[in-house]
């Protein structure tokens, strides 16, 4: 193996044991913390508790997680670096971006946010020529929606 | 028998009864090509139209709605990498591939194609079996259930990603998420936080939408604005003869995997609550075990597709079979389906056959007709598609966020499901970009619930000897293959791949 594909199986390796560790550590916090605190137990006799099957699917998530872990272990002191960071704040990222939406959904309605987000999406991906064609058809677009849902099937967008 | 087949073949090719199913299956591939309005929610908003028609259109009608909705969630899935549904995750895989190298027309070609046959094997195989496999079906009990889904699971777990401990991870994430909301059985609140909108559970739209399409969609932006990805989909959609052109011959060189496919459609249609989504992997995964090529799967093979959408397809039809033999849905798009009929005065049930039988064999008959009207309006159909993929993806992408929003908001009306479906594109950019497969997590939610009664309910009835379960036959070979493809999974881990030089 060249040594690009060792560095790549080596942050892959060391990514995956850090998603053995989170699924092993947020499986201890459900099934001690979370399923207590927010399911009771059923007083029924010769019934299963409603715990049991979030408690076992849970149990079963820490397993493959252990097994991830103990498969990877070789990479856990490992200093290579690894794309965990950047999918974090790539996903940080779509947070912002979908609270926005729904801030707008909830506000200033369907048109506008639909709009906006089409609008940006496209300047986001590089879109850079007929930049008033595209704002007129991000904006007649959400607006040929809302005329089509409730026209078709008399249902108001938000 | 036959007497009453050709009069329902002739009462079927009545001209309002063409037009119907002509019209049925537009809509049904119009609103399935969108993300979040798949079959089911096409069928259930048109259901108010067939009230003012007679008893056999209106069928005929719906049965058009669900056939071409499930083969235009195909469309998004090869153009987009964007699947409208779940069951159609599987022919993104490769279909996509074969899009960005050009051959968006001919893999659109090989879902339409493998589609209508399957679909065809299925409506054959319904007429003939409709009442021996329903007495099949019954000898199905929660035990049998158990092993079914376990087994599903593990090769589930074998072929989506690179790595069955993740894949096999997702899927019990999947079946966490799937927890949430009221208990089956006692009807206490689980993990809800305090939230109403939460009783009823996540909803399965917002969570396969969200993470499989928009994820999908947010992931190729992210690519492009960062200039991981360029442009150049539309480019390479070149007008050469090789990329449109699929002969009869080609296409019936898969003949294997159409009927593999076909069949297994057929036998998961049959058994009620299954769904559409467990056929096409469990046809995906048994095309790819059967190939001498395993390493084209997930690249652009056309084995891929054929062996999906020939296997979702046939669920349409055979998913009648509990449903006019027993009086059981198979699945949301039949039990929509029972509510049509039971508005046209058709009681469901064991005794449908007799008292309507001239109506039931009409639907036969107006279902494989509606074949070869989906064939002639699904590959007209294509050009038009096609064009979408010689825009730019810059231009292209972005709606899709909308169109999500629409078909989110459409069935439910609630801002809580848009939020979600917003929350779990999040989940999908997560796990997709640390290589865990989200279509497992789909599937586990899509049988979580399933899997939890049956495994409660046996759980329940053998409480004093669990090997008691074994006593099944069906189960019995279901655990056995489960546990044999857990340690094929183990085994392969440990043999060094061979990596190409």
């Amino acid at each position: 193996m060249s040594e690009t594909g060792l560095q790549d199986r080596g942050a892959q390796g060391r990514l995956d044991f850090l998603i053995g560790l989170i699924a092993v550590v947020g499986a201890i916090v459900t099934a001690f913390w979370i399923i207590p605190a927010q399911i009771e137990p059923t007083s029924a006799a010769g019934q299963l508790s409603p715990r049991f099957f979030p408690t076992l699917s849970v149990s079963v998530i820490a397993l493959f997680g252990l097994a991830l872990m103990f498969k990877n272990r070789g990479f856990a002191l490992s200093r290579l670096p690894h794309p965990g960071p950047a999918l974090l704040l790539e996903t940080l990222a779509w947070a912002v971006w979908a609270t926005a939406t729904m801030f707008l959904l909830s506000y200033a309605g369907f048109i506008a946010a639909g709009a906006v987000s089409c609008f940006a999406g496209m300047i986001l991906a590089r879109q850079r020529r007929h930049l008033i064609l595209c704002a007129v058809a991000s904006l007649l677009l959400p607006l040929a929606i809302q005329q089509l849902a409730w026209h078709a099937f008399y249902i108001q967008l938000p | 028998m036959i007497d009453v087949f050709l009069h329902a073949f002739a009462a079927a090719l009545d001209p309002m009864n063409l037009v119907f199913i002509a019209l049925g299956i537009t809509l049904g591939i119009v609103i399935g090509v969108l993300p979040g309005l798949g079959s089911v929610t096409a069928m259930a908003v048109l259901i108010p139209l067939t009230f003012y028609m007679s008893p056999l259109a209106a069928i005929a009608f719906l049965v058009g709605v669900n056939k071409g909705g499930t083969s235009g969630g195909a469309i998004p899935a090869i153009l987009l990498n964007s699947p409208g549904s779940p069951e159609a995750a599987t022919t993104a895989w490769d279909g996509y591939p074969m899009a960005r190298r050009g051959e968006a027309f001919r893999a659109m070609k090989f879902a339409l194609f493998s589609s209508i046959t399957g679909d065809t094997i299925s409506d054959i195989l319904l007429v003939i079996l409709v009442v021996p496999f329903a007495a099949f079906a019954l000898q199905f009990g929660p035990v049998e259930y158990t092993a079914v889904l376990l087994f599903s699971f593990a090769l589930i777990a074998g072929i989506a990603g690179d790595s069955p401990l993740k894949s096999g991870m997702a899927i019990f994430i999947g079946i966490f998420l799937a927890t949430v909301g009221l208990d089956p059985v006692s009807s206490t609140p689980r993990l809800t936080f305090g939230q109403i909108e939460l009783y009823d559970g996540f909803s399965l739209s917002a969570l396969a939408i969200g993470a499989l399409a928009l994820g999908s969609v947010v992931m190729q932006v992210s690519d492009l604005a960062t200039g991981r990805a360029a442009d150049d989909f539309a480019a390479n959609q070149a007008e050469t003869k090789e990329g449109r052109r699929l002969s009869a011959r080609e296409f019936f060189s898969y003949w294997r995997t159409l009927l593999r496919g076909a069949l297994t459609g057929s036998l998961v249609g049959m058994l009620p609550g299954l769904g559409v989504t467990l056929a096409s992997f469990l046809s995906y995964s048994a095309a790819k075990r059967a190939s001498k090529t395993p390493g084209a799967f997930g690249k652009g093979t056309p084995d891929g597709i054929v062996a999906t959408e020939s296997a979702n397809s046939a669920v349409v039809g055979s998913n009648l079979v509990p449903t006019i033999a027993l009086g059981i849905p198979g699945n949301i798009a039949a039990a929509l389906l029972i509510g049509a009929l039971v508005m046209h005065g058709v009681v469901p049930g064991p005794f449908m056959l007799t008292m309507h039988g001239e109506l039931i064999y009409g639907l036969f008959a107006s279902m494989i007709i509606a074949n070869l009207i989906h064939l002639i309006i699904g590959r007209a159909g294509l050009s038009l598609w096609v064009q979408f993929a010689r825009i730019p993806r810059r231009l292209i992408l972005p709606p899709v966020l909308m169109f999500s929003i629409f078909g989110i908001y459409l069935p439910t009306q609630s801002l809580w499901d848009v939020g979600m479906m917003l929350a779990f594109a999040g989940l999908g950019i997560l796990f997709t970009r640390a290589g865990i497969s989200v279509v497992c997590t789909v599937i586990g939610f899509l049988l979580g619930e399933m899997f939890e009664t049956s495994l409660r309910q046996s759980l329940q009835l053998y409480q004093v000897d669990g090997l008691a379960m074994l006593a099944s036959p069906v189960a019995a070979i279901f655990l056995l293959l489960a546990i044999a493809v857990v340690f094929r999974a183990i085994w392969r881990g440990r043999t060094p791949k061979e990596t190409p030089a």
